[in-house]
């Protein structure tokens, strides 16, 4: 299974790219907006511990959205629970 | 280019590693006899490895799959191929001989430890199929963290070239070019443990479980229960809120004609019940009820667990949901009509609702091929002696493991397991000298 592993990264990246075509671009695309998300959202928890809601009226993002990044940031140690705030846990950045 | 085909030869090819196959496996393994143990999915475990606690017994789930996973990675008798599909399995002259292709990961598997640096560098998130899409993964990760083998898997589909995750592998295993790998293999018997898979969560659409982000699946709430669940504790995907009512809604997937699915899938009303019980410990002020039609606890200590679960002042509400609907807030709208009492139409307001699916084979022969097995009515694959050795089935030499043959709880399949490891073992022995 291992035979095929002759060219080097930088070569097997290209020859990847090239078979690709526009198709790399639309995911780099995509890429560029899931980095914005997640700046946008630990901007606005730097200073301050903030719910879900909170975060989602601060970034202009939707609740749904700003739950699954908080989720995904959690989980890779971006983002750490702080305190409860009624319903809802406040999260800060790590 | 693919590299040569690999032959393997074994006694017995077991197709699945959930608990059947892996307790099948064990117990002919155990007996000497050489095990072909093959996988689709990254990981073995199947489904019971999602699960937080089981019922009756509150047991963690886990604790019960972990110790077999560990034994069969590390038993002599037992060669393992995960992220690796069956294409057709044909006997010929007494023997079976299986067509196999081993998916790409996208790297080396010898060279690989595990360390996960791919992953914490990779900048591409992906939904997590196994938190179904609740929490989050990169392009390339493990597939849970307590998974066997403990190999990453590279999603090609989504990987953005950027080759991060090279970068950062300590032995340089990534291999971008990695084609898929053929196998054929040659084995005595055959056992089949595919398992099942839920109905879809948007087959009812009166229900929108595919539309209200707060309409979930059982194995949503699954992981909400689990220890190392995706959000850390039980909360709704709308918002994050910590939900103060929980309904559930029974039959959402099963005795449903319009769905093809007329039969109980016999394991709704105690899963829902564990749950319910699990979410009264977890969240001691939370309203929980559980709308049925009528409630089947069928098995050892089940009827205790129910009466239990009413002891704790979880709602048994015996109607009908006609839809569901949200506000606002996304929460959901249940249109109940009652079946005792009044049966005025009303509706109730829910912050969370779990809709409870019912069992459809994971593999159907008639529809996915491999091998040409009788199925039943519920397309289950048939047992040829239901009440005597339900794990016999069209085909000599092949044997059904677990929920192949109809819906069963873990009891009933870690114990059908164990009579399929048995009818092989007997059939191996009637074929010597053959």
């Amino acid at each position: 299974m291992e035979e095929e592993k002759k060219l080097s990264y930088t070569e097997q990246i290209k020859e990847l790219r090239a078979r690709r075509g526009e198709g790399s671009k639309e995911k780099q695309e995509r890429s560029k907006e899931q980095i914005k998300a997640q700046k946008a959202i630990l901007a606005a928890i730097d200073k301050e511990a903030k719910t879900v809601p909170e975060i989602a009226e601060a970034t202009g993002m939707n609740t749904q959205e700003v739950f699954w990044w908080i989720t995904a940031m959690r989980k890779y140690n971006k983002v750490t629970d702080e305190t409860k705030k009624g319903d809802y846990i406040a999260y800060r950045k790590k | 280019m693919s590299a040569a085909t690999i032959q393997k030869k074994a006694d017995v090819l077991v197709v699945g590693a959930g608990i059947a196959g892996l307790q099948a496996s064990l117990d002919l393994a155990d007996q000497g006899k050489q095990i072909l143990l093959v996988e689709s999915q990254p990981s073995i475990g199947g489904r019971m490895i999602n699960l937080s606690k089981v019922f009756p017994t509150l047991d963690c789930a886990s604790c019960i799959t972990t110790p077999r996973m560990a034994s069969v990675a590390h038993h002599p008798s037992i060669d393992l191929l995960t992220y690796t599909e069956v294409n057709k399995i044909e006997r010929t002259n007494g023997k079976f001989h299986a067509s196999i292709t081993k998916k790409p990961r996208y790297l080396d598997e010898t060279a690989c430890i595990g360390c996960k640096r791919c992953e914490e560098a990779c900048t591409t998130f992906l939904p997590d199929e196994y938190d179904h899409s609740l929490g989050a993964k990169k392009a390339i990760s493990i597939a849970f963290t307590n998974a066997i083998p403990q190999y990453p898997v590279l999603d090609m589909d989504e990987c953005l070239l950027c080759g991060a995750c090279a970068k950062a592998c300590p032995t340089q295993c990534i291999n971008f070019m990695q084609e898929p790998q053929e196998i054929e293999a040659e084995a005595g018997a055959v056992i089949m443990a595919t398992g099942y898979n839920l109905t879809e969560i948007s087959a009812k659409k009166q229900y929108g479980g595919d539309i209200y982000p707060n309409v979930i699946s059982p194995l949503q709430m699954e992981r909400l229960l689990a220890p190392h669940g995706p959000y850390g504790g039980v909360m709704r995907p709308s918002d994050g809120k910590i939900p103060d009512s929980i309904a559930f809604v029974q039959c959402a997937g099963s005795r449903d004609k319009s769905l093809g699915v007329p039969y109980c899938s016999r394991v709704c009303c105690m899963y829902a019940i564990k749950q319910a019980m699990l979410l009264s410990g977890s969240l001691p002020i939370a309203d929980i009820t559980i709308y049925y039609m009528d409630i089947r606890a069928f098995g050892k200590g089940y009827e205790q667990f129910y009466q239990n679960a009413k002891a704790m002042g979880i709602q048994f509400v015996k109607a009908k949901v006609g839809r569901i609907s949200e506000d606002e807030n996304h929460n959901p709208i249940l249109r109940v009509e009652r079946q005792e009492d009044c049966s005025q139409p009303e509706e109730v307001t829910h912050d969370l609702v779990v809709l409870s699916l019912g069992m459809v084979p994971a593999w159907i022969p008639d529809r996915d091929g491999i091998i040409p097995l009788e199925i039943g009515e519920d397309r289950f694959v048939r047992s040829v002696n239901e009440k005597i050795t339900p794990s016999l089935t069209s085909m000599e030499g092949v044997f059904a493991a677990g929920t192949m043959t109809g819906p069963k709880d873990i009891v009933d399949t870690i114990v059908e397991a164990g009579a399929a490891a048995t009818e092989a073992a007997n059939y191996l022995r009637s074929q010597e000298g053959r």
